[in-house]
């Protein structure tokens, strides 16, 4: 129980990325696949800031003219937040990108759908 | 030594590839011309060949080393007695069927002739390659180009049956390669080494297990080039080729590399010691004494020349390799000699029949009867080849068949013994019925209008029975062929003693 | 200038793929020329570069914006990655100059240079890839040329756009994954460089979050690669595809994600991490010896030769991770190795397929029957692609191949021997079976007239060039050996 509780990040990304794989395996329909390929992601993303996060700290911005010494215990860890900005970025461009491919598909095909599509591309 | 020297056995080498570059470039408009490649690079590589004659004989080796891949692998050339024997062999031979395979496909207009020449020509090369290599790596290599260039040669008919041969020979062949390179791969593990030593390089000591099975995996390799029973299944098919190729490549270059590729691992990897404590030349022995009688008897059943031709060819290739087996200075001379005395006899024997083919369109022995009238000098270079290969002086095969039986006597093996001259009785069985009825039958239509093959595909055939006469009595003219082969069995026995 | 060369040869084709699309809309013609000059510059850097870690014998590091790692992003230039970025522009810059008539007839006048720039930015990504020393970095470099490879992809024939949405979920878990382990490493070590990472690990290899990491990056990376059995995405994706993305696409790609493998494994990782502690190699190695095997009976299997080339792309692929399994040096040799020379095989078979394929309007295999009066270059060069593909000496592949079989014996890794030696013979049906058709047999001559394009100089000197180059690399095998074996992780092997 501990376990669970102490590091309920982790079990809350795992249910998330789990989630997304279920969207994008099992869905027949490419909107939700994409759907689930976005929760994917997303469940990375908030792994990475939920890493950088610590109780009690402030945001890592140091106040020109603080005379003692930095300790880094007291600010949030700042890089996994700015690697996240591009992965961020990333996730957007891969939406884009999907989304541009089903409108693509639903042009060809008049569908969105896996099965018909396959069904489709048989015929030929 | 002067130091040029050292760049003959890669001109030697290279001249062949240069020469299908030729061929190619010059292509259809210029049959001539194409065909004049053919015997230019022909008569460069027998010339560069010969005039290593001199410096082997004086005992000296050629070395020429090319790259180096990695510690103890090398692409490296060295030219050594054995060596020398197979690339004169097959280099001389190529200079005088390079003449027949002209008139040859003139003859019958073949179609493709550029791609058949250049393929031809890039064999040459392999085999000249296999003969001169230094170690096993290099000659697995022009091993494979060998391989790869035959095979638009057999399957160049384009007809269904001449692809269904074709994927065969490439089926065992490819096959074959592969156990090969698990073997070296095998050797060079042990030993950080492939290079060729005369007596045998590897240290069995400890690893006997290990080095039986490397010599299986030899010998599914090399064994099916050289057409040991039961691999030799490629070869009766690949007979469909045009018989040029029969008789260059399917009697001498291919099969003979992959004889020459199985002496070397016997003699110059294992080497006489290892092979007879890891008992391994008895074993092989019975399966090739098996070979000898097997192929013999199938032999007598076909009646189609080539294919009875193909299958005397795989019981001569054993016939050498049994000689090496026997572990012995006499019988090793012998196998040596053999392989020249094969090679000249059977492409003088494939040449009468291409040229029956291209005169008559006739390939079975039973419509054969009274040719010998209407081409009679192509009749008597076929009995010189035949009486040859039986065994009959004055012809060259006896001299190599009675240092075979020496051998066997020597060590006391009358078993082989018999199996030689059981052979012999039925190479006899097989090859004089043919040369009664040629000239002692009424043919069956009845004319006996001298109808004699072109001038371009006498000659040749008439050459090679000629020099097959003359080498009985001087087995060391020109080539200095029994001397080459006394140095090579000598420097293996070196230091041996049973 | 030559100071900045490792982050040149990067930014450069990412800025000129942004001025090639800005020129192509008021130019199009510039298009194919920005992209050549580009790609002719970037294999420049790339030889100097090469030439530079042969002279100085050391590591070339570059620090952008002048921060010093770990905090920086480090780019660096090593042994390793001198030869994979030098063959990555080159066969790059060649298919660029090889396919551009086919993109003309392929992508049509208006979005060619939408075309060059996705092409420019798909070589970004390959090169940044090689050149990084950061993780994260890495990751992003991944990205974008997956992103360049689903564009590139989706204006295929009918089917593409699929193809490519199923290719961009799959490379999505691929690279989610990766980010996952590269998030695992940083939890534990709150670093992202790469050499960083390998001190900085060195007394954590207890630790299980370690491995999920090392688990998390080599499944992402398998995905990316096409590593049997998560190759599923490939031959479709590289079949639909257009002629000129996938003589693009099929020789680099993968196996530049073959050599992150490597990097992440053994530079940032201890060699014996993931081959001994944990034997996740050797598991991946034994996994592929029984895909290259399913592979190559797929590749009989096609009528379609593209298709074909696709699983023998896979196969291949294969054969660099059997080397890395073997778990030695000559393994490890052999596996490098192949790297470079299969990049240089298939970018010949692909390119002369192309070719063929642009004159027949048919990958099919009985299109091909006795092709080879008409074309004799193409099928010739072909051809020898395959010979090298089977290991057929004096052919690059070949030497290749011996390491890779040196490595295994060595090893005692006899089933991946069984499995490499079988994959050869089946690799030989194939292309044995194409000499057959297109040289064995006669044609039909019912399209003679039609057919009168001739293949014009450029194409023609670009593959001869591929060809003249897999007999010059077997060749030169002893020196690159020699070069290979200056890596230094080697010497922990």
């Amino acid at each position: 129980m501990e376990l669970i509780v102490s590091k309920f990040n982790y079990w809350a990304y795992i249910v998330m990325i789990l989630v997304g794989l279920y969207g994008m395996m099992v869905k027949r329909n490419l909107m939700k696949k994409v759907i689930g390929m976005n929760i994917f992601q997303w469940s990375i993303i908030l792994f990475f800031i939920s890493i950088g996060a610590k109780k009690g700290a402030t945001v890592p911005i140091i106040i020109k003219g603080t005379e003692h010494a930095v300790k880094a215990a007291d600010y949030i860890n700042p890089l996994p937040h700015v690697l996240m900005l591009t992965a961020i970025v990333v996730g957007v461009a891969t939406t884009g990108i999907a989304l541009a491919l089903i409108i693509l598909a639903y042009r060809r095909y008049r569908t969105i759908e896996e099965d018909r599509i396959i069904e489709a591309l048989k015929k030929r | 030594m002067p130091g040029y020297i050292t760049l003959l056995p890669l001109t030697a080498i290279f001249l062949p590839f240069v020469g299908a570059a030729l061929i190619i470039l010059t292509g259809e408009r210029k049959p001539n011309l194409r065909e004049s490649w053919t015997i230019v690079t022909s008569f460069g590589t027998f010339i560069a060949i010969t005039s290593l004659i001199p410096y082997v004989l004086n005992g000296q080796t050629v070395e020429c080393h090319i790259v180096e891949i990695y510690r103890g692998l090398h692409l490296k050339l060295k030219v050594d007695a054995f060596g020398l024997i197979f690339a004169l062999l097959s280099s001389a031979l190529w200079f005088i069927v390079s003449l027949y395979t002209i008139g040859y496909m003139r003859s019958l207009k073949e179609h493709n002739q550029t791609r058949f020449f250049a393929a031809f020509s890039i064999a040459m090369g392999g085999a000249i390659g296999v003969a001169l290599s230094a170690d096993l790596l290099t000659q697995y290599m022009f091993y494979e180009i060998l391989t790869v260039s035959t095979y638009p040669l057999v399957a160049h008919k384009e007809s269904p049956e001449a692809r269904r041969a074709g994927r065969k020979y490439l089926a065992y062949l490819m096959g074959g390669a592969v156990f090969i390179l698990f073997a070296m791969a095998m050797l060079y593990t042990c030993e950080g080494s492939l290079d060729f030593h005369p007596g045998g390089m590897i240290e069995q000591e400890g690893r006997g297990q290990l080095y039986r099975i490397t010599f299986l995996s030899f010998l599914l390799g090399f064994g099916t080039k050289a057409a040991i029973m039961p691999l030799h299944e490629w070869l009766p098919s690949a007979m469909i080729a045009p018989t040029p190729v029969s008789a260059l490549l399917h009697a001498v270059a291919v099969v003979k590399a992959g004889v020459f590729c199985v002496l070397r691992v016997l003699l110059y990897i294992y080497g006489p010691e290892s092979l007879k404590t890891l008992e391994l030349s008895f074993a092989l022995a019975l399966i090739v004494s098996l070979t000898i009688i097997g192929a013999n008897v199938i032999a007598i059943t076909q009646d189609n020349l080539k294919q009875r031709l193909a299958f005397s060819t795989i019981n001569n290739l054993s016939i050498i390799i049994l000689g090496a087996l026997l572990l012995n200075p006499v019988s090793t001379l012998g196998a040596m000699l053999h392989l020249v005395s094969h090679g000249f006899l059977k492409i003088t024997l494939f040449m009468c029949a291409g040229a029956i083919f291209v005169q008559e369109g006739k390939e079975m022995v039973s419509q054969m009867g009274g040719i010998g009238k209407k081409m009679p000098y192509t009749m008597a270079a076929f009995t010189v080849g035949a009486l040859g290969l039986i065994g009959i002086p004055p012809i060259i095969g006896f001299l190599s068949k009675w240092f075979l039986c020496l051998g066997a006597i020597e060590v006391q093996r009358t078993g082989f013994l018999l199996i030689f001259l059981t052979s012999a009785l039925l190479d006899a069985v097989y090859f004089l019925p043919i040369i009664y009825h040629a000239f002692f039958q009424r043919s069956v239509e009845g004319a006996n209008i001298n109808q004699e093959a072109p001038f371009l595909l006498l000659l040749p055939l008439m050459g090679t029975a000629i020099f097959s006469i003359v080498f009985f009595f001087f087995p060391n003219f020109l080539f200095h062929f029994q001397e080459l082969a006394d140095g090579a069995s000598k420097s293996i026995f070196e230091g041996w003693r049973k | 200038m030559k100071a900045h060369w490792p982050i040149l040869i990067v930014a450069l084709p990412l800025i000129m793929s942004f001025v090639t699309f800005m020129t192509g809309i008021c130019y199009r013609a510039a298009a194919y020329h920005l992209t050549v000059i580009t790609a002719a510059f970037s294999t420049f850097i790339a030889i100097c570069l090469f030439i530079q870690v042969i002279v100085e014998g050391m590591t070339i590091s570059y620090h952008i914006g002048g921060w010093e790692p770990p905090w920086g992003i480090e780019y660096a230039v090593d042994h390793l990655n001198a030869l994979v970025l030098l063959a990555t522009s080159l066969i790059g810059l060649l298919t660029i100059i090889h396919s551009r008539k086919i993109v003309a007839r392929e992508i049509g006048g208006e979005k060619t240079h939408i075309f060059y720039a996705l092409v420019l930015l798909q070589i970004t990504g390959l090169l940044g890839m090689t050149v990084t020393s950061d993780v994260f970095n890495l990751y992003v470099l991944l990205e974008i040329a997956s992103f360049s490879a689903y564009g590139l992809i989706a204006v295929g024939r009918k089917g593409a756009e699929f193809a490519a949405l199923r290719y961009m979920i799959f490379g999505t878990v691929g690279a989610g994954a990766y980010l996952l382990g590269v998030g695992y490493l940083y939890i534990l070590t709150g670093s992202l460089n790469m050499s960083d990472l390998l001190r900085l690990l060195s007394n954590l290899y207890g630790s299980p979050t370690l491995l999920a990491g090392l688990l998390f990056i080599l499944l992402g990376l398998a995905i990316k690669m096409a590593a049997f059995p998560l190759h599923g995405w490939l031959p479709d994706a590289y079949s639909q595809a257009p002629a000129s993305t996938s003589t693009l696409l099929a020789p680099l790609f993968t196996k530049v994600v073959a050599y992150v493998i490597i990097r992440i494994c053994f530079t940032v990782f201890h060699p014996s991490f993931a081959l001994h502690t944990y034997p996740l190699i050797p598991i991946m190695g034994a996994i592929v010896g029984v895909g290259i095997i399913v592979m190559g009976v797929m590749a009989i299997a096609q009528s379609d030769i593209r298709r074909m080339l696709c699983y023998i792309v896979i196969a291949e692929v294969g054969y660099i991770i059997l080397g890395l399994a073997a778990g030695n040096r000559l393994g490890m040799i052999g596996a490098i190795l192949h790297i470079v020379y299969d990049m240089f095989m298939m970018a010949l078979l692909f390119n002369a397929w192309a070719t063929i394929y642009e004159h027949l309007k048919s990958s099919h295999i009985s299109a091909w029957r006795g092709i080879s009066k008409k074309y004799p270059l193409e099928v010739a060069t072909f051809i020898l692609g395959g010979l090298s593909v089977i290991g057929i000496p004096p052919f690059c592949g070949f030497f290749s191949k011996w390491f890779i079989i040196l490595g295994l014996v060595e090893g005692g890794k006899w089933f991946l021997l069984a499995t490499l030696l079988l994959s050869t013979l089946l690799a030989a049906v194939c292309f044995f079976r194409i000499l057959e058709q297109t040289s064995l047999t006669h044609g039909s001559n019912t399209m003679d007239d039609r057919s009168e394009k001739k293949t014009s100089l450029s194409e023609g000197v670009v593959l001869a060039s591929l060809s003249a180059f897999l007999i010059i690399l077997g060749a030169v095998s002893g020196y690159l050996v020699s070069f290979i074996e200056k890596i230094p992780f080697l010497g922990a092997l």
